[in-house]
């Protein structure tokens, strides 16, 4: 087997008293995918954040592609290094463009940030666009003259653009309507075919991940609950709390107040 | 309450020292030898050199005269006049209580008008409403030194009801007469300023919910309005007053300068142009001393009248 | 419509038009051009030498080719607030300048770094921002004697700091936003996200606050002009005339002082309308 790509060990955050990320581990493999799950905060965007160097983590290592990642990089230099290797698409499709800046623009300015001589950012621009499945006229166009769906289109594109080894997705589908979010993770799952790209697929929603990943995390509290292969875990579950988490999914034949609250 | 006042008082003694210290040092910052900066380069007796030498301590080292100098301070000795040629105090006594005058009445007339104007504004709504708005817009945009001489034309000069300038005989009365467009004068921006406020709050109290329900109870609008839109839609006025009495402390030195009216701000002035330190840091001491305990004063006020930032405080 | 929505919007509305200021915008913004205008080309616009002294015209009023009068020197009314409008400009222009400069730059280091320095800077805002800059000016005067720069560099001591209060709290709002913690995820140096992006969004609160702040310095700058802490006579300066027309005024020939007081009032007003329409116009109250 070959070398992971991503190495967390023991990860652990600490927000004052709060421990919102207590000893979690993983490995994503080169091309590989993980999804983790939980509810709302038990700890999933601390742990994005942290493999990012957007949060420091109080204790624990991260590797990313052999070289040690545990804290923020230090000046621009190893950032734009790391960017190479590591993106992220928010949750929030309203806020994660620079509401100022074209689509085309945007893609431009990563290109050139990544060392892309400027003659040849126009096509890449060009292609990504494509590849997120958008025409090529949305190049001009502002966030505010797009949908959310066209918007979080455009911010896959973006982290795509330096074609990185792995994509964080941190509920980039959340804030959707349910045609898009499938649209959106078809999409994934045909670009993964094309690029070889890896993912981690963060969702409180088991069916988004379902889809996407191979392995499954599922956190609460901070902590690992459970893991395994998606399809193992979400189908026979063996930690209460995952089925708690399966059950509160709405699915044909749900019947109100039936399943678990949380 | 008396770990509210005491943090309170505290931190108005910590800015009166700072003051105080930044006062000192202004002597040092200056161009040229401190004596020079303290006779303001005139030719001076070698007599008063020494006084003067004496009075700012000049050759001991710096923190023995910063606290020489502060203990005189502490017991009214501000040093000599350079300008005046002689004692700062004795320029100060006549000119306080004339300065306190001065903004108190100012003070009431932006409470007493201020409010009323912006309580009727609100209230009453529609063409009033607009109309005084647009007016106090308008006013909260002259400043004194512009106000005081429009007062002084049309009230003192085309219509004669009042004096124009100066304090008069010293009799009550014609104290009072000459005090009245200088105080207006001073109150005119900033009770402006308190009017559109008072507008905007007692506007918004009126919109909130528990007013809406207490009128659906049947409670009678007077009550309303008196018990819960007036209470808490003055509450903000409060919070302003701070920088409001700042303002007027400050705006002294226009009006008085306009008025030719003998008290701190004008004195102020004064020396400043004849660079005369002793009596600048004189004045900004008291000016200081006067905004941090007047700020004190509406900080326990607030306490007293607001029951949220009591129960913070606690 | 989820908060974000609702942001967005908001933010979309920042690209209204100029016809979203109202008759009384236009109205703010047409004096402001025309007082440009003057403080660009005064000199060539006055019909008369402002500066010629002629004492059997003291206090003269208006006559033909004098439409204002004289002042008590003698001088052409009208001619000396023409030019003065480019002395009452330049001192609140550089005071505006500075601090808003200085403002922007704090607020922007403060919302960045987070933090200690911004709890450093937030304190040292606060403090400042309760020290009246008059007695400030009145202070620096003493000290470095009477003059424009003086007053203005203890003015931009003041005003920074107001303006970076206000500021702070809108760029970390700004520096909260997830394109720019995508940017930094992306290797953008601090630099580059915080002058090619933060910095542009914040621009409409930067320049409407600027413009407000112009009208607040127009009439503090000729505060101490009138006090005799600022620009000094004989520059034909609306401040300075209003102190130099007092003893005409109460001899019964107000001209010089009121016309001088007027004008001041009215760049105060135009600025001030100016720039609350264009923080409404562009969301940015
Ligand atoms: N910057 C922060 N300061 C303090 N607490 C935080 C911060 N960020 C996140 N938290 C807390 O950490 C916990 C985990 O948050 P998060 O990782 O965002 O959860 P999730 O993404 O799973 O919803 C939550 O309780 C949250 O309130
Ligand atoms: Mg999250």
């Amino acid at each position: 087997m070959t070398d992971p790509l991503i190495v967390a060990r023991n990860l652990r955050k600490e927000y004052g008293d709060l421990v919102a990320v207590d000893d979690v581990s993983f490995e994503v493999a080169p091309g590989g995918s993980l999804g983790i799950v939980g509810e709302s905060g038990s700890g999933k965007t601390t742990v994005a954040k942290m493999l990012v160097g957007l949060e420091r983590p109080t204790a624990g290592r991260i590797e990313i592609a052999g070289t040690d990642c545990s804290a923020p990089a230090k000046g621009w230099r190893e950032r734009s290094r790391r960017a190479q290797s590591l993106q992220i698409v928010f949750q929030d499709p309203y806020s994660s463009l620079d509401p100022r800046q074209s689509v085309g623009d945007a893609l431009r300015e990563v290109l050139v940030v990544a060392g892309l001589g400027r003659d040849r950012t126009q096509a890449r621009a060009r292609e990504l666009v494509d590849l997120v499945g958008m025409p090529e006229r949305v190049l001009g166009s502002r966030p505010s003259a797009l949908s959310g769906g066209q918007r979080q289109r455009v911010a896959i594109a973006r982290a795509l653009a330096t074609e990185p080894r792995c994509v964080i997705l941190d509920e980039s589908v959340a804030a959707l309507d349910v045609s898009i979010q499938a649209q959106i993770l078809n999409l994934l799952a045909d670009i993964r075919e094309r690029t070889g790209v890896a993912y981690i697929l963060v969702s409180h929603d088991l069916a988004v991940v379902r889809h996407v990943t191979d392995d499954v995390i599922v956190m609460r509290y901070g902590a690992i609950v459970e893991r395994g292969q998606t399809g193992t875990v979400l189908d026979d579950p063996q930690h209460p709390y995952t089925q708690l988490l399966r059950e509160s999914v709405p699915r044909p034949g749900w019947v109100p107040g039936a399943g678990a609250t949380t | 309450m008396k770990s509210f006042l005491g943090r309170r008082i505290l931190l108005g003694v910590v800015t009166i020292l700072a003051t105080t210290f930044l006062v000192h040092i202004a002597l040092y910052l200056a161009p040229g030898d401190p004596i020079d900066v303290l006779t303001a380069g005139k030719p001076t007796t070698p007599e008063r050199l020494e006084a003067l030498r004496a009075q700012y301590h000049l050759d001991d080292p710096f923190l023995t005269r910063y606290f020489s100098w502060l203990g005189g301070v502490l017991h009214g000795d501000f040093g000599q006049s350079a300008a005046f040629n002689t004692d700062v105090l004795t320029l100060l006594t006549p000119r306080v209580p004339t300065t306190i005058l001065l903004v108190s009445c100012a003070f009431i007339m932006i409470m007493a008008f201020g409010l009323s104007l912006g309580i009727v504004a609100a209230l009453r709504g529609g063409a009033i409403d607009t109309a005084s708005m647009a007016t106090a817009t308008l006013v909260a945009a002259i400043p004194a030194f512009v106000s005081s001489f429009l007062l002084i034309n049309v009230f003192a000069l085309r219509l004669g009801w009042l004096p124009a300038i100066g304090l008069g005989d010293g009799s009550p009365l014609d104290t009072a007469r000459h005090l009245v467009l200088p105080s207006v004068a001073l109150a005119l921006a900033a009770g402006a300023f308190v009017a559109r406020t008072t507008r905007a709050s007692v506007r918004a109290e009126l919109g909130r919910d528990h007013v809406a329900t207490a009128t659906v109870r049947g409670i009678p609008r007077r009550l309303v309005i008196s018990r819960h839109v007036l209470r808490n839609g003055l509450l903000p006025i409060l919070s302003i007053a701070g920088l409001l009495l700042a303002g007027l402390i400050v705006g002294t030195a226009f009006v008085e300068q306009a008025f030719a009216i003998e008290g701190l701000g004008k004195l102020l002035v004064t020396a400043a142009r004849q660079q005369d330190l002793a009596v600048v840091q004189a004045v900004t001491l008291i000016l200081v001393v006067a905004f941090v305990v007047l700020n004190i004063l509406v900080d326990i006020l607030y306490w007293y009248l607001d029951p949220r930032v009591r129960s913070e405080a606690a | 419509m989820s908060v974000a929505q609702v942001a967005s919007v908001v933010r979309t509305r920042r690209r209204s038009r100029l016809s979203h200021l109202g008759v009384i915008g236009w109205l703010a913004l047409a004096v402001i051009v025309v007082f440009v205008f003057v403080a660009a080309f005064g000199e060539a616009l006055a019909p008369d030498d402002p500066n010629a002294i002629d004492i059997a015209y003291a206090n003269v009023g208006p006559i033909p080719g004098h439409p204002l009068g004289f002042d008590d020197l003698g001088r052409d009314l009208l001619s000396r607030l023409l030019v003065g409008a480019r002395s009452s400009f330049v001192g609140p222009l550089a005071l505006v300048a500075l601090s808003t400069v200085a403002g922007t730059t704090l607020a922007l280091i403060a919302a960045w770094r987070r933090g200690w320095t911004d709890a450093t800077l937030s304190a040292g805002f606060d403090i400042a921002f309760a020290f009246p800059g008059i007695l400030l000016a009145i202070l620096l005067a003493t000290l470095f004697g009477a003059g424009l720069a003086v007053a203005v560099i203890a003015l931009t001591l003041a005003y920074t700091p107001s303006l970076g209060r206000l500021l702070r709290a809108t760029a970390l709002r700004e520096t909260g936003m997830e394109y720019v913690k995508a940017f930094r995820v992306m290797g953008y140096s601090d630099v580059r996200i915080v002058v090619r992006h933060v910095l542009p969004n914040l621009m409409p609160f930067i320049i409407a606050q600027a413009i407000i702040m112009f009208g607040y310095a127009t009439l503090d700058l000729g505060g101490l002009s009138f006090l005799g802490l600022g620009v000094q006579p004989p520059t034909a300066d609306w401040g300075v005339m209003v102190a130099a027309g007092a003893p005409a005024l109460l001899q019964g020939y107000p001209t010089q002082t009121l016309a001088a007081g007027t004008c001041l009032v009215l760049a105060a007003v135009a600025f001030g309308v100016l720039g609350d329409r264009l923080a409404r116009m562009w969301g940015v109250e």
